[in-house]
């Protein structure tokens, strides 16, 4: 089982020296402010083009601000800490936004996004997501949580006058509050037993008998469940995936799921680990109901972004199952699946925005048709996503899913193992659908190519990634093994 | 005695008022007992001596959050009616659930109490005074989350703008700097009309 | 009992008087009052006619903004008062903090007020 040896002790670090382990969440945000007051004064025409540029920067310097603040410790009086997992978090978070920007940077006007606010409550949000992966209390959990959904479902609902926008943004903000009511009836419940809303208090009492903090612990869970749409509580995904413009929908896609996956990390190894017994029964839940969703559901879908959606949730159950897992190699095996999966959504995404057919961008499945005819390079490289996430050997997606199912059978959940592999076999069934749309069938209308600059880095990169992940593997060894929660 | 009479009398307020939020069949009168709800929350706040968020409870939400309810029940206009007998298919499910939710949680509160022994006790709020000890620690061992509300709310001002802001084409206004701007030039012209011949 | 409660003991009289009365003014119109209930006296009088149309009109989206952004500042103000009486003992980080927290809202109400959201066009 679990061993105690990747679990470090941190040292308080008091005052304002604290602050500076909060240097990329406060660049961030004071830049931000700078910014919004330079867009308001000197930004006329361009005030899209330029705030994305911006914001480029400032996620880059935050890139490597955490990267080479390698201090850990606790700060503001116990609220706040930085270990090398929320480093390591925060690096693929602010990889993920890096990407968005990217992706958005020419694509706004044709998704109806071209509002500089977008870049603001952009960077407004990963300030959430950095303080969420290092909160250590239940009310910096709380706040953080919110600060990083609020300009979310605000994003939503940027393209105006559109009835699905605002749909998916409505669904997301009522099943979102909902949630937050839930984890916030679970802090409180939570607080009453322990008397206390720091996480180092509630992980040094034995917990394990107290029906108080179970049923807390149960109310949060399902809150984060929400949150990471994973079935039960996935409802909300396939519509809010549909309804909102494709650079928001990659961003709801990658960046808060991996910031909420990195505290749940944090929640089930270090807080909660006394009654790790009580917590598995119900992840198997989760993992196993996301799967068997995921996997059915997709299969019927006509709408690309809605079949991405039902492929997210079965995704995210098989990373539970590394949740599962409880153990080192269980770890390990989440940051490498997060790291996969966000490059291949990458690449999946920067396909479907650099598609366009009758000047509009593609939202079936059947738009796809075609497309091996017109743009040869284009279809291979979906192809090649497409293969990685059902799991096809060379390719990365092959890794991700054989260390998750790998770190079960070595904690000796074998039949939770086997349903995993079951199910990602159905999962290929919908995969190999798109790639005979695209291939095998012809359409009349051409689709045309709007890719620049921007999405064909991003194409390649991910492309990069994919095919050649065993070779990048050692890299990804050195920074994942040492890595202390 | 009479303190805890009229706590729960309180309460049944509070209780009843919120049942009539989701049973009235006028959205307004819905928003009126929401603000029933809100008075009567606040005083059971002043039960707990927690005299400050009890009048927060008033100003911001009776006095601002109620009145913004108000603008959107006024805004939507919608027929409450109609959209509630979609919902009525779902009731029969939601009982279920409500009710199963309802029974565990009185069971373990009431039946099978015993795991639910209190493992540190929660400080005392009866002898302090509520303002001063929530500030003493609010700005300065919790600064961190104070700082993040600041933030919430700079992004519920930015979130508010981009979705209701609209510019509307055609509209006159008066542009001071463009008024006080204007020269003699502009907007006199000075002609010099000869005797008879003028129209 | 509850010490500081006393001192909310005028509210709850006052409150339990304002309740008495407005229970008696409606009780006493029901039972002097003479009642002769007919169907006419439920008819629009006279040269009246049944309504066209719901009284209530849609209310404009600015008034919606308006609100919103008042209630921001309602808070921040709420966020004032515990300062205000604990300042003594919180020292210059106390003091500091909300000076950093009415500058963030303070550029908050610059952009709105250049975005001329506080304008009614």
């Amino acid at each position: 089982m679990f061993t105690q040896n990747i679990i470090n002790n941190y040292l308080q670090i008091p005052g304002i020296d604290g602050m500076l382990l909060a240097m990329p969440e406060i660049f961030i945000f004071c830049s931000t402010l700078i910014l919004m007051i330079l867009d308001i004064f000197f930004f006329k025409e361009k005030s899209f083009k330029n705030t994305n540029k911006f914001g480029i920067f400032i996620i880059i310097i935050a890139f490597f601000l955490a990267l080479l603040l390698p201090s850990t410790g606790i700060a503001f009086n116990g609220l706040y800490f930085v270990s090398e997992l929320s480093t390591f978090f925060k690096l693929i978070i602010l990889l993920s936004i890096f990407f968005v920007f990217l992706l958005s940077h020419n694509k706004a006007d044709i998704e109806g996004i071209k509002f500089s606010e977008f870049n603001f409550l952009l960077l407004l949000s990963t300030c959430g997501m950095l303080i969420l992966v290092s909160s250590n209390s239940f009310l910096t959990f709380f706040l953080a949580l919110e600060l990083q959904a609020l300009p979310i479902y605000v994003m939503c609902a940027l393209k105006k006058n559109d009835i699905k926008s605002a749909e998916a943004s409505l669904k997301y903000f009522l099943l979102g509050a909902l949630s937050s009511g839930f984890i916030l009836f679970g802090i409180s419940l939570i607080y009453g037993f322990v008397g206390s809303i720091s996480f180092e208090q509630v992980s040094n009492i034995s917990l394990k008998e107290n029906m108080g903090i179970n049923f807390g612990l149960i109310l949060i869970l399902a809150g984060v469940a929400f949150k990471i749409s994973s079935a039960p509580f996935h409802m909300w995904a396939p519509d809010v995936y549909e309804g909102t413009p494709s650079p928001i929908t990659f961003f709801i896609a990658t960046a808060p799921k991996i910031s909420i996956l990195g505290i749940l990390i944090y929640l089930i190894y270090r807080v909660f680990s006394g009654i790790h017994d009580n917590l598995s029964d119900l992840i198997i839940v989760l993992s196993l109901s996301s799967m068997l969703v995921g996997s059915i559901g997709a299969i019927v879908q006509k709408n690309l972004k809605r079949l991405i959606a039902y492929s997210s949730i079965a995704h995210m159950g098989f990373i539970l199952v590394g949740m599962v897992a409880f153990s080192e190699k269980g770890l390990h095996a989440i940051m490498y699946y997060l790291i996969i999966y966000l490059f291949l959504l990458t690449g999946v995404f920067a396909i479907i925005l650099s598609l366009q057919k009758d000047d509009k961008p593609i939202e079936l499945i059947s738009d796809l048709k075609g497309l091996y005819n017109d743009h040869p390079f284009i279809s291979i490289c979906l192809l090649i996503f497409m293969f990685s996430l059902a799991g096809i050997p060379p390719l990365s997606g092959f890794f991700g899913k054989w260390l998750v199912f790998f770190s079960a059978i070595d904690s000796g959940f074998y039949i939770l193992a086997i349903l995993g592999v079951l199910f990602s076999v159905i999962s290929a069934f919908y995969y190999l659908k798109i790639i005979r749309v695209m291939f095998f069938e012809n359409s009349d209308t051409p689709l045309i190519i709007d890719g620049n600059r921007e999405i064909r880095f991003l194409i390649n990169l991910s492309l990069f990634v994919s095919v050649l992940f065993f070779a990048l593997f050692p890299i990804f060894d050195y920074m994942i093994l040492n890595t202390k929660i | 005695m009479y303190y805890s009479m009229l706590f729960y009398i309180f309460s049944f307020f509070v209780i009843a008022s919120s049942i009539g939020v989701i049973t009235s069949k006028n959205p307004v009168y819905c928003v009126l007992y929401l603000i029933l709800a809100f008075i009567n929350s606040a005083i059971l706040f002043l039960f707990l001596n927690a005299e400050f968020l009890a009048m927060l409870l008033i100003v911001v939400y009776v006095g601002a959050v109620a009145v913004l309810f108000l603008f959107v029940v006024m805004m939507l206009n919608i027929n409450i009616e109609e959209k509630k007998s979609k919902f009525l298919k779902f009731k029969p499910l939601s009982i279920i659930l409500g009710s199963i939710i309802l029974v565990e949680f009185l069971y373990f509160l009431i039946i099978d109490n015993s795991t639910l022994e209190k493992l540190s006790n929660t400080p005392n709020l009866e002898q302090k005074n509520n303002t001063i000890s929530l500030g003493n620690i609010l700005y300065t061992d919790f600064a961190l989350l104070f700082q993040m509300c600041g933030v919430i709310l700079l992004v519920a001002m930015i979130g508010a703008i981009v979705l209701t802001l609209r510019k509307r084409p055609g509209v006159k206004k008066q542009i001071i700097k463009n008024q006080v701007d204007t020269k003699k030039e502009d907007v006199i012209e000075v002609v010099s009309v000869k005797n008879n011949e003028g129209a | 009992m509850n010490e500081n409660l006393i001192n909310y003991l005028p509210i709850l009289i006052f409150i339990m008087f304002a309740i008495a009365i407005c229970i008696a003014f409606i009780a006493s119109a029901f039972v002097v009052g003479n009642q002769n209930p007919d169907p006419e006296k439920n008819t629009p009088f006279e040269c009246g006619f049944d309504v066209f149309e719901d009284t209530r009109v849609n209310f404009d989206v600015r008034f919606y903004l308006v609100a919103i952004l008042f209630i921001i500042f309602d808070l921040e103000i709420a966020f004032l008062f515990p300062w205000a009486v604990s300042l003594g003992n919180i020292g210059l980080f106390g003091f500091w903090s909300m000076m950093f927290f009415l500058l963030v809202l303070t550029f908050g109400f610059i952009y709105e007020w250049k975005k001329g959201a506080l304008e009614w066009e």
